[in-house]
């Protein structure tokens, strides 16, 4: 019997220095554990470069801020357009040959002074300090190709889509507004003339579309072409 | 024994510093032409009209601001008020080009005006994948996990002994 007893409890110091052991391994543990769910999280929920710009309230501002001045663009009166369609902000995107039907976040200007992204890779930006979609003038959205581990974002499938093909464009209020896919190209991302083409369009109401595409620039972290999927208004 | 924990302990400072220089590393982007860019000149742009001191026909010209490495802004303001007040203002942030000018008549001189703003940005295209951060994703979620579960092992095997 003392010798069992001494097996299970050899010794005072021993049982400290089996306490001691235990307590690092459970801590080294703890650490791993949370670091694996903290690159888990990280790598699929937030995207990079999200919005910084400020909020809707500060729209109409400009002097001073950092809202581009094409800040709140609408149409002037008689440019609307003879369909009367609602100014309404967009509240969800569809197309139905991709089977997309995504939540659409509005986005504005992100740290690197490019159009911000949706702050997750499931959802659909729409640049807010642009034109409404259904008004004259371009309507620009984006979504992500891909997450941090290089699983499907929101757009992923999006170079498959065809000319001809719909966009639908739900507003807050539940109105459909209905495109059609009349080009489909890719640019490279340093092309600085197709910023203002897309930001600036003219020539009907478009609703332009931006996923990444290309090989991987790991310098600056980001692909090195865009896909720019442009629709018009049908009529 | 001690040695195994302490290797544990090793690998997990050199996991904890693999995740932290990927994370650190998430966000970066090339930068044009708007706010926000923070690779361009700073604003160096006067906005307020000057003061017109002889009461007579003169030009307020104010330059613009320069902001980022995209387009050039170059306000050009100022026309000439009839004995007056001329206002002009210009260039806002990151924009192409700015203009304003408000030429004042009347008959004092001698009074001064603040510029407005006026600028038109465009934003550069965004940056919407970040598929090619995967690899280091990976590796770092399958030593992390690795670690930890060794670690759930060797303290259950600790806890049964």
């Amino acid at each position: 019997m003392p010798e069992t007893a001494s097996f299970c409890y050899p010794s005072t110091n021993m049982t400290r220095a089996y306490d001691t052991k235990t307590i690092g391994a459970a801590f080294a543990t703890l650490l791993m554990a949370t670091l694996f769910v903290v690159t888990l999280i990280h790598a699929t929920a937030f995207a990079p470069d999200p919005d910084e710009s400020m909020d809707d309230a500060s729209i109409g501002t400009t002097s001073g801020s950092s809202i581009p001045a094409m800040a709140s663009k609408q149409p002037a009166p008689e440019q609307i357009p003879a369909s009367n369609l609602p100014i309404e902000k967009p509240s969800r995107l569809s197309i139905p040959s991709l089977n997309i039907d995504a939540n659409v976040q509005h986005v504005g200007i992100g740290k690197s002074g490019n159009m911000a992204v949706p702050n997750n890779f499931t959802d659909v930006g729409w640049y807010r300090y642009g034109t409404i979609p259904g008004q004259p003038g371009s309507a620009v959205m984006d979504g992500h190709v891909d997450n941090g581990l290089a699983l499907a974002g929101v757009f992923k499938y999006l170079r498959t889509i065809k000319k001809g093909s719909e966009i639908y464009v739900i507003t807050e209020k539940g109105s459909r507004i209905r495109f059609l896919v009349t080009d489909i190209a890719a640019y490279d991302y340093t092309d600085k003339s197709v910023d203002k083409k897309v930001f600036s369009g003219s020539g009907g109401s478009l609703l332009y579309l931006i996923t990444c595409t290309g090989d991987w620039v790991p310098g600056n972290k980001t692909y090195d072409h865009r896909l720019i999927v442009t629709a018009q208004l049908a009529q | 024994m001690k040695n195994k924990t302490i290797s544990m302990l090793m690998a997990a400072l050199l996991i904890i510093t693999l995740g932290a220089a990927q994370a650190h590393a998430q966000t970066s982007n090339s930068g044009s032409g708007t706010t926000g860019n923070t690779s361009g000149t700073s604003n160096t742009g006067t906005g307020d009209a000057t003061t017109n001191t002889s009461g007579t026909d003169y030009t307020t010209n104010s330059t613009g601001s320069t902001t980022g490495t995209g387009s050039m802004n170059t306000g050009s303001s100022g026309t000439t008020g009839t004995g007056s007040t001329s206002i002009g203002g210009t260039s806002g942030t990151g924009g192409t080009s700015g203009t304003s000018s408000t030429s004042g008549t009347g008959s004092t001189g001698g009074t001064s005006g603040s510029g407005t703003t006026n600028s038109t940005a465009t934003p550069g295209l965004p940056n919407t994948g970040a598929g090619g951060t995967a690899a280091m994703n990976i590796a770092t979620l399958l030593a992390t996990g690795i670690l930890a579960g060794a670690g759930a092992m060797y303290i259950r095997r600790r806890s049964i002994a």
